[in-house]
């Protein structure tokens, strides 16, 4: 029944898929960004006596626009698979919130807030496991002249439901911390996240309890403005 | 709307109506009541006496006349029941290997004998005996490595798995195997695994920590991880059609017993054996299961309190298994606990149609036990293998002394929904 378990992992990890949530500083009005992105993500359930941990790699592209002085708006889809067998797809509309802007555009600290609706399928042996949620990251940035330290905090709120099983919600709260390495029109933003989720996980023998969930991204994405 | 929405996402079960709910015709008794040398006598030999005569499991025998006579309203009941003999899958959804039950004619045939005065009949008619399928070759002999006394927590079931050592080096393939109970009595019957290595440690931390011999296994084999189910209950003989299941150098052997204490005022020390007959090369079954994974998660298979039919289901196509292969099923082994009532597995294909492979209208944990089929069932690589498991948390079918409560996937005090369907790859024709 190890498969189970396994497969159970990378279904709930799912809910977190893609990480990437940009810079702190909203892009100004008419400016847009197109984001390839890859990441390593590793799900660990937290047991009684060891831990369970799945490892596995998805690729992603998003596209955001400046919509006004403080608001962008974005989609983005993400997914890995091996068609026939087994495999994930996601989709999620972005928009982001300037709460903050500093005046020293280069050395200045900017805030925002997103906020992410998305739909995540997850299919094994052709049968589907959807995922409906919303992500609230609020994201933090340093800058350093064109660079920026982006740390942010993150809280989600997800659905899961397939063929056959009652829906289940779960919550998720994390942080993220990467940099953004502006090198003429083209960013290369390296990004760790980390997530947790106290859903409860049924053992499969009597004194096995399991209990959390624990989510780490390793992430790498190329924003390209397309009008800088 | 929402809620709604997401709800009509769990889908429904497959509508395929359950053959073994449907109305049975009665017994035809415009026939002379069958007799002892006759028709009944023959039945009780083979579907009886194999377990219930030397050498076999259970408590008391079943062999002549005076047998059957002396306990006959305990047999009668048993009968009509179709508790006895122990064969849960109906015979109306497929046909299985070395199977035990007795068809619609044969329950009918005893039942009239047994209500209507056991009647011996002619010596002259005595119909030929025919013999039960015994293991062919006995290569390798496995015993408990000490005694233990059944102790059931609650009632009179107990549980029980112990860990045994698989003497053979090298990689083999265990072709058949036969219980051979210590104490016939007691034992009310046996499920065999093969562990594989990289569990050998889990289950002897689990076996350790137990203070008694061996250690609790009233969850059943659905608790325990990487581990391939070998058959049990309460005979044996060779796997059909040259099957066998592949055990590698580091396994070792989980023996499930279901003790059984029922009307036994002085509970005797156990030390059963297995026999197996084993090769070098077999066709090697290999196992899908059948379950689905978000139920490990939280309330995702939540049967609430009170809910006398709650019903989960999940269907998928096993290509990760097969390849997306042709594949021909084997058997299947279901699996729930307590509170399941009824379970189904079916293989649906394509255009709409689908295969039974299991139905069980009437579910008992103390019966669980593979079953094999009478022949091997083809699997297309578009076909989808489906579980269809009822519950009853009804306070009806509760343990004694307690009140119904919620549960979900899990151990003791809670349930599971699932079925493991063995298969082997289809050759695909050479070119």
């Amino acid at each position: 029944m190890r498969r189970a378990p396994a497969l159970a992992l990378v279904l709930l990890s799912s809910a977190c898929a893609h990480q990437f949530g940009g810079r702190a500083t909203v892009l100004e009005e008419g400016k847009a960004v197109l984001t390839p992105s890859a990441e390593l993500d590793i799900i660990s359930v937290r047991g009684s006596e060891e831990s369970t941990n799945i490892p596995w790699v998805q690729g992603g592209m998003a596209y955001h626009h400046g919509i006004g002085h403080r608001t962008e708006l974005g989609l983005r889809v993400f997914g890995f698979g091996i068609p026939g067998y087994a495999g994930q797809f996601g989709v999620a509309a972005d928009s982001k919130f300037q709460l903050f802007r500093s005046d020293d555009r280069e050395w200045g600290w900017d805030l925002s807030v997103g906020l992410s609706p998305s739909w995540h399928v997850g299919v094994q042996g052709d049968q589907p496991f959807h995922l409906f949620g919303f992500t609230v990251p609020l994201l933090v940035g340093k800058n350093f002249g064109r660079h920026q330290l982006v740390m942010g905090l993150k809280v989600a709120d997800y659905i899961l439901t397939s063929y056959g099983q009652r829906t289940l919600n779960t919550v998720w709260a994390g942080a993220t911390i990467g940099f953004s390495l502006r090198v003429k029109r083209i960013e290369l933003f390296p990004e760790v996240a980390f997530m947790y989720s106290p859903v409860k996980f049924n053992g499969e023998r009597p004194d096995e309890k399991r209990s959390g969930v624990v989510y780490v991204s390793f992430g790498l994405s190329v924003p390209i403005h397309l009008n800088p | 709307m929402w809620v709604v929405m997401l709800a009509a996402c769990m889908g429904s079960p497959d509508p395929t109506p359950w053959c073994s709910l449907e109305a049975k015709p009665g017994p035809d008794l415009s026939t002379p009541t069958p007799t002892w040398y006759g028709e009944a006598g023959r039945i009780v030999e083979r579907k009886c006496s194999g377990c219930h005569g030397p050498g076999g499991s259970a408590p008391f025998d079943l062999v002549d006349y005076d047998d059957v006579a002396i306990r006959r309203e305990v047999v009668r009941r048993a009968v009509e029941t179709r508790a006895m003999p122990p064969w849960q899958a109906d015979r109306c959804c497929n046909h299985y290997f070395d199977d035990r039950s007795l068809d619609d004619r044969e329950h009918a045939a005893l039942v009239r004998f047994l209500s209507e005065g056991m009647p011996l009949g002619d010596p002259a008619t005595q119909q030929p005996a025919q013999t039960q399928t015994p293991l062919s070759r006995v290569d390798v002999t496995v015993t408990m490595p000490e005694e233990y006394v059944a102790n059931p927590p609650a009632g009179t079931d107990d549980n029980r798995c112990f860990l045994l050592d698989w003497p053979m080096d090298g990689t083999t393939f265990i072709t058949g195997m036969y219980i051979r109970p210590g104490i016939r009595r007691q034992v009310h019957h046996v499920i065999m695994a093969a562990v594989k290595p990289e569990a050998v440690d889990e289950i002897t931390k689990l076996e350790n920590a137990d203070p008694l011999a061996g250690f609790d296994c009233n969850g059943g084999f659905g608790n325990l991880r990487d581990i391939v189910v070998l058959g049990g209950s309460v005979q044996g003989g060779d796997f059909p059609r040259g099957l066998g299941t592949q055990v590698v150098k580091g396994s070792k052997l989980v023996l499930n017993i279901h003790y059984s204490t029922l009307g036994i005022t002085t509970v005797l020390p156990d030390r059963t054996s297995v026999q197996f007959k084993v090769d070098s090369t077999a066709r090697d079954a290999q196992s899908a299961p059948i379950a689905n994974p978000a139920w490990l998660i939280a309330d995702t298979m939540k049967v609430a309190a009170g809910d006398p039919d709650a019903v989960y289901f999940y269907k998928y196509k096993p290509v990760l298994l097969t390849g997306g292969k042709k594949a021909l099923l084997q058997g299947v082994t279901p699996h729930m606990h307590t509170f399941g009532s009824r379970i189904k597995v079916a293989a649906l294909h394509k255009d709409g149609t689908s295969t039974c492979l299991l139905e069980i209208p009437k579910w008992r944990f103390g019966w669980e036990q593979p079953f094999w089929f009478a022949d091997e069932i083809p699997f297309a690589p578009d076909d989808e293998l489906y579980v269809e498991c009822h519950f009853d948390n009804s306070a009806a079918n509760q343990p004694l002394g307690q009140q119904p409560k919620d549960f979900a996937w899990g151990g003791n005090g809670q349930d599971m929904c699932a079925a493991f369907v063995s298969f082997v790859k289809a050759e695909e024709p050479k070119q």
